[in-house]
């Protein structure tokens, strides 16, 4: 994952937990901070 | 050239931990789970008189560190590593079936100028689903050999092997990417992969399967399954084999107390070494069982999912989603749960879960409590038609884990303070988990284990016995066998210490009989029973009732309570200590954890006293 990759947002964790966000084949889980942010794009 | 050290180096999760066992068939744990491989193990690969040292080092994505285990293997890639030399050749794991993650880290390698080879994992998966993963042409791209291999079938190893003993590995050209960033490190690696791999059909049983594990319904409800069978299967099952040795153990004793005259040399034996052995081989069920459910778990895939879906509560307390783990198998005990605290990759986070583990109520504080609890709290309903006895279990079982957490934010707002890691995991795809990987890991853990925390034990095992047992005292023949053992205990040194010490508890309620209790069970908690019996001369062998009676009668309510409160929070455990000190490498952290518990024990203890 690297600045400016696009990715989809699959589903939120319960609880205003992590995303979970597809990047090409990988699937991660991410908890946005200062330093990781996510622009979603309407 | 002259290859003596080899690194095995990539992104985590690409399976360089598979690959390291297959290659040195050594014992180390595999686990499908991003950075698993926290602490460097090194192997040997032999062929003949040849030998050749391997080392699987933590995962990275790049030569900039964002984790301490990052730091680790830079360093050792730089060749600044104080302990570790530098390798004279890499062998890069990159997987076949998730390559655009993998080929990044290709391109700053190739600017250490070390001799690499390319090793392409789960060919298989990438077949299997229609792909292709072209290795000749990669090869001509990369200037370095490409060798296709399925580790968990050994599929590839032997070409690996005649690789490295031919020294067939080659020092790549610089890759150029332009710029220095990621993002065109990235963009270079996406050009290779464009001749290279044709992604086959997307995983669907994966995708299936979360659906409903991380829905945030369905998700949690499988959450709480899988966490309910996991607390009762290290509960249940662990409890019959721990009879079982008990019962070994027992039959140890009484054989070699026949076989030995002297009554010292009786008393050693059976009391400081049996015992002290004893008291370690009973906890080996609950070890094993917690780390297979842990390696399963991990190899599964579902432990990501699990860290994933608790890691905002988690997060309330500056913990992480894979704090869960081992605070969770501290209920059991907190060796394994310290020990499993090596899935965490940040080191602040790591540290301040394994200082909270030992306030989660373990399993050696429930006869301590049942005993107290029984002895001191009237047996009423209460409203709603709950028992008083049941309602203040709860209620301890509760304090302890409210305490660890509590200890675990003041701790990350402190003493392990620092830049937040991002939490960021991937999802591997699901997997059988692989019987070979469960029995290394149950090996592994095992032994380290018994020589680290074992020795350990087994001294203050013997000082124990030294404080109980000396000096000896003419036993009264009109006397039982118990009323001996308390007339010895009355005279030892350890009653000596007790009294001692007893001012020092006087403000907790606590008179010299209950003091010396609580200071044997420094060794261990579940020994506060058997030294109350002895120090109240009740039979406990057949039941705690006589006990229970006892107490009753001597220990006022408000310093039973004091009691148990001291017992919610002290640190009274050696083997703990010991694997706290084997887990951090320093006594330090287990002195600090002993220090903060032991003020933290005594201020409740005052506390309740004075209240009630």
């Amino acid at each position: 994952m690297v600045p400016g990759v696009w990715c989809t947002i699959i589903r939120k964790a319960p609880f205003g937990g992590p995303l979970e966000v597809a990047l090409e084949v990988s699937r991660l889980g991410v908890r946005p901070t200062n330093d990781l942010r996510i622009y979603v794009e309407a | 050239m002259s290859a003596h050290t080899i690194a095995v180096v990539g992104v985590p999760n690409v399976g360089k931990s598979t690959l390291f066992n297959e290659l040195t068939g050594l014992q180390q744990r595999v686990g499908n789970f991003p950075g698993v491989t926290v602490e460097p193990m090194v192997g040997s690969l032999r062929d003949g008189s040849t030998s050749l040292t391997v080392i699987d080092l933590p995962g990275i994505y790049g030569l900039t560190a964002a984790s301490e285990d990052e730091q680790l293997t830079i360093d050792v890639l730089r060749g600044v590593h104080p302990s570790i030399p530098r390798p004279d050749v890499i062998v890069h794991v990159v997987s076949a079936d998730h390559p655009s993650k993998c080929f990044g880290l290709f391109a700053e390698l190739s600017t250490l100028g070390i001799p690499m080879i390319v090793v392409a994992t789960m060919v298989d998966a990438v077949k299997a689903r229609g792909g292709v993963f072209d290795d000749i042409t990669l090869h001509h791209r990369l200037g370095v050999p490409i060798l296709p291999v399925v580790g968990t079938k050994g599929l590839g190893m032997g070409e690996l092997r005649d690789a490295l003993f031919s020294h067939a590995a080659v020092t790549p050209q610089p890759v150029d990417v332009g710029s220095s960033t990621v993002e065109a490190r990235a963009a270079w690696a996406r050009t290779i992969l464009d001749d290279v791999v044709v992604q086959g059909r997307a995983d669907s049983t994966t995708m299936w399967l979360d659906r409903i594990v991380l829905n945030p319904v369905g998700g949690a409800a499988v959450f709480m399954l899988v966490m309910a069978l996991f607390f009762q299967s290290i509960f249940a099952w662990a409890q019959p084999l721990m009879d079982g040795i008990d019962a070994l153990m027992a039959v140890v004793s009484d054989t070699a107390a026949q076989l030995i005259g002297n009554d010292l040399a009786r008393s050693f034996v059976v009391k400081g070494l049996i015992g002290g052995v004893g008291s370690i081989l009973v906890f080996l069920p609950q070890i094993i069982i917690l780390n297979v459910l842990v390696t399963i778990l991990e190899e599964c895939g579902y432990l990501a999912r699990a860290a994933f879906l608790v890691d905002r509560a988690m997060g309330v307390f500056g913990l992480q989603g894979r704090s869960f783990i081992p605070l969770l198998g501290s209920f059991a005990c907190a060796i394994p749960g310290i020990m499993s605290a090596r899935i965490i990759p940040s080191y602040r986070d790591r540290m301040a879960t394994i200082m909270a583990t030992p306030l989660m109520t373990c399993s050696a504080r429930l006869p301590v409590y049942t005993l107290l609890i029984s002895s001191v709290v009237p047996a009423v309903t209460i409203i709603g038609g709950f028992s008083l006895q049941a309602v203040v279990m709860a209620g301890l079982y509760v304090l302890g884990a409210l305490s660890g957490l509590l200890v675990a934010l003041v701790l990350k707002r402190t003493m392990f303070r620092g830049a937040v890691v991002p939490f960021m995991i991937e999802f591997p795809p699901y997997r059988v988990p692989s019987l070979r990987s469960i029995g290394v890991t149950m090996i592994h853990r095992t032994r380290d284990f018994i020589t680290t925390a074992g020795t350990v034990i087994l001294a203050f095992s013997i000082a124990l016995w030294i404080l109980t047992e000396l000096p000896r005292t003419q036993p009264d023949a009109s006397m039982t066998e118990l009323q001996q053992q308390q007339q010895q205990l009355d005279n030892s040194f350890a009653a000596d210490l007790g009294r001692t010490v007893q001012p020092i508890f006087a403000p907790l309620g606590f008179d010299w009989r209950i003091t010396l209790g609580v200071l044997s069970s420094y060794a261990a908690r579940e020994t506060f029973v058997s030294a109350m019996g002895q120090i109240y001369a009740a039979d406990v062998a057949e039941s705690d009732a006589p006990l229970r009676d006892v107490l009753h009668e001597q220990i006022p309510i408000r310093t039973g309570l004091s009691i148990l409160a001291f017992y919610v929070f002290a640190l009274q455990c050696i083997s703990t200590m010991a694997i706290m000190k084997r887990e951090t490498g320093s006594w330090k952290w287990p002195a600090l954890a002993f220090g903060m518990t032991f003020v933290m024990a005594y201020v409740a203890s005052f506390v309740v006293y004075n209240l009630f």
